[in-house]
């Protein structure tokens, strides 16, 4: 098998900080590529948790509720992610086959309604995370899992939650404007 | 504020699904579609306190512990993708290539079983034997399109053999034990991967040039398989995780959680560990998980609100209207269904939209819920090949040498999707398939 190279190269997708067209997009797939070792911590310390039940027979009470914020805070920010580097998934079946112009066009609809979708989110999510923050009277009082450790993840998720519509707003406004600008072009 | 609910749920399910198509067919994202259909009926249909039922949803869906799986077995495959391993066990098998007819579209099939028992998804699979066996094939002078389908076909299976992130989101969906859906899922898996393998050899028995053997020289140049280290892995993954499920010692997320240290710590003993391959394979997880979640998310979303709009008993009683009540209509009535939206949907927006409402059908139609997931796996096997959008296609065009288009590759994959859709018609008929060892 002389014409098979030694090592496998998998041809590199285009690379994303190329495909990110302003400076937000840029600082969030800066940030992804920072964040995203934070999976192989997950792996670790759930590993961690399983030598310490099994071998020293000791759980740990701080590794699921640990490794499920990290996940669910990653998985929130994964779509911020998907959407500057223009990896959600569409059906590219019409879209694909008209003019350049009308794909900027059906790029604003896109825009003006994921505007929609997400000033409705900001909305719900300010509500979710208010109650989350503040006591009904106004007094600050994160709220806690009610767990044996009790963190006040769901606070700090719900919060984040908020930003990242806060930021996909902002996303979607930036991408309104580019495309908005590139219709006297095409 | 307009009383969109003055419409009725008839026209209100009819306006919903319209709705959505027509957003989808623009090219919008799915999972904003989804996520705005969803908010725009919470507050046509209720009003604006209800779209803080969107907003916990998405809450509830994305803190689930079990979900944390599904980055862990991606992140497990990622890692197996960018290591040699899946190259060793390849060359080990070689030696079915050297004798048998067709020995190496079945090494391919071999080695494909193997690599979807310790992986979950099917990107890496496809684009690994994309790579390793369809230029050894074509080389030899293997029928294109018997070539070109066993690689794809074969890729696909990494969701069909547990671990399987589908099989995961189901249980999540359906609310059923993952580890039992694993245990049902092996054996149907292990017919559809045979049925491919007689389908080879059967076509290459009845047309022998459509594979033609290797010269003697060839034959005797291929190096003796050191079987030791390329099964040694792959053997001890296989235990780790699934051997820890089936027997309960780990929950489904720590199983995966230890397959992908697993998977880093027989990279670091073959020397191939270094921070910017583990780099990498998190940056995949990244992508693919913000994709699959959003999609996720954007789904439970609709459903719910759907289900508050009384959606889901509307559509059960249509169901049972279009099929009378009969078991087996009312099955196949969701499997033509099913298929149709995995032509077009993602195989995760498909389970979440429609499995919250057919699930609870199926148990009140007396079937069991287990067996309906390996179903719902079986037929997403479709989805993967299905033009025009089957995702397998997609992964082994990104590395096929240039002059295969998709159209070939979509040709080449319709009689696999025929046997796909044998194996369905198999387990449908016979749920033993899924259920004999309760």
């Amino acid at each position: 098998m002389s014409d098979t190279p030694e090592t496998l190269h998998i041809p590199e997708a285009e690379r994303d900080e190329d495909l990110a067209s302003n400076a937000l997009d840029r600082g969030i797939v800066w940030l992804g590529s920072k964040l995203s070792i934070l999976f192989a911590v997950v792996a670790i310390v759930s590993t961690y948790e399983i030598v310490m039940r099994y071998v020293f027979d000791d759980p740990t009470t701080w590794v699921h509720e640990t490794a499920t914020f990290i996940g669910a805070s990653l998985f929130i920010f994964g779509g911020l992610y998907a959407f500057a580097t223009d990896k959600h998934v569409r059906v590219v079946l019409i879209y694909d086959s008209v003019s350049e112009r009308a794909q900027c066009w059906l790029r604003i609809l896109h825009h003006l309604l994921g505007l929609g979708f997400s000033g409705m989110m900001l909305y719900a999510g300010w509500t979710m995370a208010h109650k989350a923050v503040f006591t009904p009277w106004g007094a600050l009082r994160l709220e806690t899992s009610g767990s044996a450790w009790n963190p006040a993840f769901p606070a700090y998720l719900k919060v984040f939650i908020l930003v990242a519509f806060a930021v996909l707003t902002l996303q979607l406004v930036l991408h309104l404007i580019r495309d908005l600008r590139q219709l006297r072009n095409v | 504020m307009f009383e969109l609910s003055s419409i009725g749920i008839g026209y209100g399910s009819l306006l919903m699904l319209s709705l959505m198509i027509l957003l989808l067919l623009t090219g919008m994202q799915l999972a904003f579609v989804t996520g705005f259909v969803a908010l725009i009926f919470a507050l046509g249909w209720f009003g604006p306190p209800a779209l803080g039922i969107v907003t916990s949803r998405m809450y509830s869906f994305i803190g689930s512990y079990v979900f944390l799986a599904v980055p862990m077995f991606v992140l497990m495959a990622a890692l197996l993708d960018h290591s040699g391993i899946a190259r060793d066990l390849f060359d080990a098998m070689n030696r079915l290539g050297r004798k048998l007819r067709g020995g190496v579209a079945v090494q391919t099939l071999v080695v494909a079983m193997i690599l979807a028992s310790m992986s979950g998804v099917i990107g890496g699979e496809t684009v690994l034997l994309g790579i390793l066996a369809l230029p050894q094939m074509l080389r030899l002078g293997y029928d294109r399109n018997l070539a070109i389908g066993t690689t794809c076909a074969g890729g696909a299976l990494g969701t069909m053999l547990p671990p399987s992130i589908v099989l995961i989101i189901y249980g999540l969906t359906a609310n059923v034990s993952i580890g039992d859906l694993f245990k049902s899922a092996f054996l149907p898996a292990f017919i559809l991967a045979m049925l491919y393998i007689a389908y080879v050899l059967i076509r290459v028995r009845l047309n022998p040039s459509l594979a033609p053997l290797p010269t003697e020289q060839e034959a005797e140049d291929v190096p003796a398989p050191n079987f030791f280290k390329a099964l040694l892995f792959p053997i001890l993954s296989v235990v780790t995780v699934l051997g820890s499920i089936y027997t309960g010692i780990a929950s489904v997320t720590e199983a995966s959680a230890l397959g992908a240290i697993g998977i880093a710590l027989s990279t670091l003993i073959r020397g191939e560990l270094n921070y910017d391959m583990v780099r990498k394979a998190t940056m995949t997880t990244l992508r693919t998980c913000g994709m699959i979640i959003w999609i996720g998310i954007g789904a439970t979303a609709l459903v719910g609100v759907y289900n508050l709009m009384g959606g889901i008993e509307f559509v059960r009683d249509t169901i049972f209207a279009v099929s009378g009540g009969h078991g087996l209509t009312t099955i196949l009535f969701m499997m033509v269904i099913l298929l149709v939206l995995g032509m077009f949907l993602d195989w995760v927006g498909v389970a979440l939209l429609t499995m919250p409402i057919f699930v609870p059908i199926i148990i009140e139609l007396g079937y069991s819920p287990i067996w309906f997931g390996v179903v719902f796996c079986m037929n997403m096997q479709v989805s993967f090949l299905s033009p025009p959008f089957g995702p397998a296609a997609f992964y082994l065009k990104s590395v096929a040498p240039k002059g295969i288009t998709l159209g070939q590759i979509f040709t080449s994959l319709l009689p696999f999707i025929g046997l796909q859709l044998i194996a369905l018609a198999l387990l449908i008929a016979f749920p033993q398939l899924a259920l004999w060892w309760e």
